[in-house]
């Protein structure tokens, strides 16, 4: 502890006890222990290096023992997207305390220079104090001693002055007796000036030792805030406190995961993970590594093998996988319709507690849905807000129970951000098609926004529909593996109905499926991609009669579809869209190169007709899924009118889907026109 | 048949050993001093210690929990080999060739 003269080293509050009013303060003006500042300068490096240490040892495990040569497989993935956590959130701790180290430092020079300043105002000001005392003393002295010699000068001086004969016994002062009296006086009076000049400068001294010590106090403040503020810059970043049995389960995780082959596929990897881990160590893998949940996205489990695993689990088991991991079993494929719903609620409602950390795109998603699932026969299929963009599947109908189960894919410009609510509103006006034309059968429609979608720039490309695609079969596969798994259920009528660009992805999933599907149908197709489909015989889709059951329809206004099929290089499902205006301006972007068209599929109109009920159903009159009225420009009529959509209700369009999707074509209004 | 583990179980142990290294030694702990200076660098320091105290021991905790986990894999992977390896022995007699 610094003592100084008059300071005691003891403390309260960092306070170096002495009297501080000599310079106008009750308590120290710059409080505190320099020696403590320096230890606690020595604790944070400490921690600091430690922490720093344990950075670089991570790191040093993943690059030099856990290498894929010396370790593969899912258990090696998450073992170290763990152990690369940890190394990033050690370095981000060490930073930190670095960053106290260096405030703590800054703090000690100023509090030692502070201090410093204060004592040696405050030994001035005792001085000063001292010198002022002993300087009004000496003045008041003084003064007096001046005053009767004065007086005493005074008076010898009348008498020297005197004509009259001095009093008996006396005699008159002479001339060097005033003399000396004169010199006496002036001696007194030159002390005392001298004095009060002595009480002049320790008053001045005084008042600069105080104007001193306050601008110490000034500095000290500063300097103490600016550590306070440092200190308080560094309260981020520390690891949430993670409890024993929470690790206890990672690590029983790992050594489970490890018994998984490393030559596995993904998929099945995943598989076995589902298989091996209990709910509780399956959250545990979650939390620790959240990106998991897009493996299961992009690689899901064979929808059959998920729902063996499940039906194998008793009804306890259930309660805690879904409780357990929601995030996993909303998505996966084979599970049923009715646990995935409650599932996706229950990631869709932790959403909406952390909307303020979601990106735009995210927040619009969860808006959307808000609206749609205050309606009762809707329920949300799927839900991955975290995917490249966000994925959501909107359910209507029973989908574990319904006769007939039709999945809807849409085209460009689809992703969930943007077509939540309309592609689940045009999902919607299926459905109540489908159940108010066949009223003796239950039904269900799911509005599928489960890839991402192409621009107008990257529709005439076909890798994204590629890409969607592996996970649209993985759902169609879904519907007949839980069904399936099931001992009362029955099989419904699967069918898929795709708009635009969906029609090319749709194709493709088609391609990959297990399980054929009922029926196709094609609404303003974009073409079919060559690359993957060299045939619509190559679908996986059932007979109907003596054909396949694969409905298409272009309606003639809609000059977007066959302009895209063309520009992309797919083959037109829609023999007469060759003739289609779309295609004419195709054409200079194609080098003039007649686009191909794909046969084997039966076409239905969408211009519109009277039915003989006197019912009239509208033309589409361009190319959008549900029409709006613009004042903007239109190219190709890509924006049907208010109404006039392919999914709009009271089109000829939506109504002979709703026949083909259900397994009813013998219904569709004009007939049905084999493609050639 | 043995499985190709894709797997250097000595590597997971040097790792293992290397991850507890990392915790071993005392750890400092902050001297609960009132002379760090005023109340507003007092109360600084106490919420400096009181947020990252935590934080510290959670950092040493996962340390040695992964140094603990990365163990029980290699564990792991050695009684899997061992399985394999008294599979394949078994398997031996009853090939009989085409």
């Amino acid at each position: 502890m610094p003592t100084r003269s008059g300071a005691i080293g003891a403390a309260f509050m960092g306070s170096r006890w002495a009297d501080w009013s000599p310079v106008g303060f009750d308590t120290d003006p710059a409080p505190g222990d320099r020696d403590m500042v320096e230890a606690l300068v020595v604790h944070l490096r400490t921690w600091s290096g430690r922490l720093e240490r344990q950075s670089v040892v991570a790191r040093q495990v993943l690059d030099t023992h856990l290498g894929s040569s010396s370790w593969s497989g899912l258990a090696a993935d998450v073992f170290s997207a763990r152990l690369r956590a940890l190394e990033a959130a050690a370095a981000q701790a060490a930073a930190r305390h670095t960053e106290g180290v260096e405030a703590a430092s800054r703090w000690s020079s100023s509090m030692m220079f502070a201090q410093a300043d204060a004592d040696r105002a405050l030994r001035d000001a005792e001085e000063a104090l001292a010198d002022l005392e002993a300087a009004e003393a000496s003045v008041a002295a003084l003064g007096a001693e001046q005053a009767a010699l004065s007086a005493a000068l005074r008076a010898l001086e009348k008498a020297y002055d005197s004509r009259e004969k001095p009093a008996p016994g006396s005699s008159a002062p002479g001339h060097g007796e005033v003399t000396s009296a004169r010199l006496r006086e002036q001696d007194a009076s030159d002390k005392l000036a001298s004095a009060r000049f002595t009480v002049e400068d320790a008053q001045e001294r005084l008042d600069d030792a105080k104007r001193r010590a306050e601008r110490a106090r000034r500095e000290y403040s500063e300097a103490e805030k600016t550590f306070a503020d440092a200190l308080d810059a560094a309260l981020h970043g520390a690891s949430a406190p993670v409890q024993q049995p929470e690790l206890q389960a990672f690590a029983s995780v790992v050594g489970k995961l490890s018994h998984i082959s490393a030559s596995a596929s993904v998929n099945a990897s995943l598989m076995a993970t589902l298989q091996r881990l209990t709910p509780e160590e399956l959250a545990a893998l979650v939390a620790s590594d959240p990106k998991l949940l897009q493996r299961f996205w992009e690689h899901p489990p064979s929808a059959d093998q998920v729902a063996k695993w499940w039906s194998s689990l008793g009804d306890e088991a259930k309660d805690a996988f879904e409780t357990a991991a929601p995030g996993v079993l909303g998505n996966l494929a084979g599970l049923p319709y009715g646990v995935r719903g409650r599932c996706n609620r229950a990631v869709y409602e932790v959403a909406l507690l952390r909307t303020i950390s979601l990106t735009s795109e995210q927040r619009k998603v969860l808006v959307a849905l808000e609206k749609i699932l205050a309606d009762p026969s809707a329920s949300l299929v799927s839900l991955n807000l975290d995917a490249t963009v966000p994925m959501v599947a909107v359910g209507y109908g029973d989908l574990d129970t319904a006769d007939t189960v039709t999945w809807a894919a849409p085209g460009m410009n689809s992703d969930a951000a943007d077509a939540t609510e309309g592609w689940s509103r045009a999902a919607k006006n299926l459905y109540d098609e489908q159940v108010r034309f066949d009223a003796g059968r239950s039904h269900a429609v799911v509005g599928w926004l489960g890839y991402d979608t192409p621009d107008v720039v990257s529709v005439s490309t076909p890798a994204l529909a590629q890409d969607g695609s592996w996970r649209f079969a993985d759902e169609l596969d879904g519907t007949y593996a839980t069904r399936s798994a099931s001992v009362s259920a029955s099989f419904p009528y699967v069918s898929v109905v795709a708009h635009s660009y969906g029609t090319t992805m749709a194709a493709d999933a088609l391609t990959r499926v297990t399980h054929a599907v009922d029926s196709f149908t094609m609404l303003g197709s974009a073409g079919i991609d060559t690359q993957v489909v060299t045939s619509l015989s190559d679908l996986r889709v059932k007979q109907s009669g003596e054909q396949p059951a694969i409905y298409t329809t272009a309606a003639r206004l809609d000059f977007l579809a066959p302009f895209g099929s063309a520009v992309g290089g797919r083959a037109e499902p829609n023999p007469e869209a060759l003739a289609n205006p779309g295609t004419m301006f195709a054409l200079p972007v194609t080098g003039l190169t007649m686009p191909k068209s794909m046969s084997g599929a039966q076409s239905f109109s969408s211009e519109g007709t009277v039915l003989p009920s006197g019912e009239v159903l509208k033309q589409t009159k361009g190319h959008s899924v549900l029409g709006e009225n613009t004042e903007g420009p239109n190219a190709l009529n890509g924006i049907a009118p208010e109404g006039s959509g392919y999914f709009d209700k009271g089109t000829e369009a939506l109504r002979n889907a709703s026949y083909t999707t259900i397994g009813l074509p013998d219904n569709v209004a004009g007939g049905l026109r084999s493609t050639r | 048949m043995v499985r190709s583990v894709g797997v250097d179980a000595d590597q997971l142990r040097a790792g293992a050993k290397a991850l507890k290294g990392a915790v071993t030694g005392s750890r400092p702990s902050a001297d609960e001093s009132n002379g760090f200076g005023a109340l507003v660098a007092l109360g600084a320091v106490s919420r400096f210690e009181g947020y990252w105290v935590r934080g510290q021991s959670t950092i040493d905790e996962l340390v040695a929990g992964l140094g603990g986990a990365l163990d029980l894999a290699a564990d792991t992977y050695l009684r899997r080999d061992a399985a394999d390896a008294h599979a394949f022995r078994s398997d031996r007699g009853g090939f009989h060739g085409f």
